[in-house]
């Protein structure tokens, strides 16, 4: 059966827009047509780029003025409701790594607690990025996200940062590296979302739950891990060792959520290829990523990795409050669903 | 009137979509009045039940600020959609960093503003706001099918003009 590329289920296709039978009707019809299967994969490309221009950020936003005219009515109205009195925006990005952990924990309850929306969650930490809130831009300093950007990716884990964003350079001789850091958690979260989807009661759910669920289920995942220690460890080109007792701060992520995707070949995936890629990359004092190798992990994915990481952006590690170079690994993780 | 919890939500919802909002507001009159939209949508949330609509914000916000971009729209008598500024255009971004990603995205984004003015709407919509199909139906008023034709139409268009090469070099680029 051919597909004609004026088929607008391509496009709800890749914008995971097809329900369960829709979809497994396309992809039937596809299975036959490579030129349907071509135009698909064009079809997400553009899409992929027409999301990351109109969610990148901009200095788009409402004038001072009409802000503090919203907040003053907002709080006149609120006065003596709340006792604790409104929270109040946040100006500017400040990084401070020590706060990081309690941070990320209140956003990631967010969904569940208040909301039942993780979608919202998931934008809403792109956005009060975007508004500069020095809350959100805590978060995203621990926290390595990737999007499946292909096919029809429904789960998307992000691991946030061991707890302290500090390490303590090993000693000359001491060996393996003596980071203090614990193993990291991980939150998974569905598509675009929020927090453990387990954790969510069925009674908490909402439509936008259920709507999301409909969307996308029986997709693939694909997971960033950190690895600090061995980060650290391999740290190359920094201030010779003998000299640096003085604290490194590790890179931090910097930017939005979706400047950590990665792809989750085509190919690779209709192969059913899984698996853990370890990429290392150096992080220089400008905070842009070189020398990116992929170290371990399926050939087939390794392409995606290396595109990905590419293009990431971190803030400098310092030392000694001067920004160093710095080498750092990642694990992602490749998962398939049923 | 809001307690500190709903102030707090509602801060949330500026804080998620003022950006989206504006830029679907610019589609039809400029930054100044669109910011006037964006800020007499979010007095408009301030003032609703949130229970009401908690389930249904991103649509009901682009409800309200499409209803106002009409009634402005009228009230000027400005039939013709993009006025007085290159709002699409990212005005405001200097060129000083990611200047060649910044190439590609006045390309991009110069194409979205020559789209068919619905076909830009649900463009907005989808990748901006992040909606379903089914709440820019919502917003639209159009069939769930229909933003899916637009939609389809809409990335074939920016496909065309971008050029497969191009497409490939923003790939790249990023």
């Amino acid at each position: 059966m051919t597909t004609s590329d004026e088929d607008p289920r391509l496009t709800a296709y890749a914008l995971h827009e097809l329900a369960d039978e829709e979809q497994e009707q396309l992809e039937a019809e596809l299975a036959g047509d490579a030129a349907a299967r071509n135009e698909l994969r064009e079809i997400a490309r553009v899409a992929a780029l027409i999301e990351r221009e109109l969610v990148m950020p901009t200095e788009l936003g409402l004038s001072a003025h009409h802000k503090s005219e919203l907040e003053g009515t907002w709080r006149e109205r609120s006065a003596g409701v709340g006792g604790a009195g409104a929270p109040s925006p946040a100006s500017g990005r400040e990084l401070n790594g020590s706060a990081t952990d309690v941070l990320f924990e209140d956003f990631a309850s967010v969904p569940s607690r208040r909301h039942g929306s993780r979608r919202f969650a998931k934008s809403l930490m792109v956005a009060t990025l975007l508004y500069g809130s020095a809350a959100s831009a805590l978060v995203m300093t621990t926290v390595t996200l990737c999007k499946v950007v292909e096919e029809r990716p429904t789960q998307v884990e992000f691991v946030p940062a061991p707890a302290p964003a500090r390490a303590v350079a090993p000693p000359p001789s001491s060996g393996p590296s003596s980071v203090l850091a614990p193993g990291p958690r991980i939150c998974k979260m569905k598509r675009t979302g929020l927090g453990p989807p387990h954790e969510v009661p069925e009674a908490e759910r909402t439509q936008f739950d259920n709507a999301l669920d409909d969307e996308g289920e029986g997709g693939s995942e694909v997971q960033v891990q950190r690895a600090t220690s061995r980060a650290i460890e391999s740290r190359a080109d920094a201030a010779p060792r003998h000299t640096s007792t003085e604290l490194i701060v590790a890179p931090q992520e910097l930017g939005r959520l979706d400047d950590y995707r990665v792809k989750y070949p085509t190919v690779a995936r209709r192969k059913g290829i899984e698996g853990k890629v370890v990429v290392s990359f150096v992080v220089l004092e400008n905070g842009t990523v070189t020398d990116v190798k992929a170290v371990s992990g399926p050939p087939e994915l390794f392409e995606s990795v290396l595109r990905a990481v590419r293009t990431w952006r971190f803030t400098p590690a310092h030392q000694g409050g001067k920004p160093i170079r710095y080498t750092m690994t990642r694990t992602v993780v490749f998962r398939l669903e049923d | 009137m809001p307690t500190a919890a709903e102030l707090e939500w509602i801060q949330e919802a500026l804080a998620r979509y003022e950006q989206p909002l504006l830029r679907f507001a610019m589609q039809w009159v400029g930054r100044a009045h669109a910011e006037d939209i964006v800020q007499d949508t979010f007095l408009a949330l301030c003032k609703a039940q949130r229970a009401e609509i908690e389930q249904r914000l991103a649509p009901w916000l682009f409800v309200v600020c499409r209803n106002r971009a009409r009634d402005l729209l009228r009230e000027h008598r400005r039939l013709s959609p993009l006025d007085d500024e290159k709002h699409m255009t990212n005005p405001d971004s200097g060129p000083s960093h990611h200047a060649e990603r910044k190439q590609s995205i006045g390309r991009v984004q110069a194409v979205i503003e020559r789209l068919p003015v619905k076909q830009r709407e649900v463009l907005i919509l989808k990748f901006s706001a992040g909606m379903s199909y089914r709440e820019i139906a919502e917003v639209t008023e159009l069939s769930v099918d229909h933003v899916g034709v637009l939609l389809h139409f809409a990335i074939k268009g920016i496909r065309k003009h971008l050029g497969e090469s191009a497409v490939e070099e923003c790939a790249s680029t990023r």
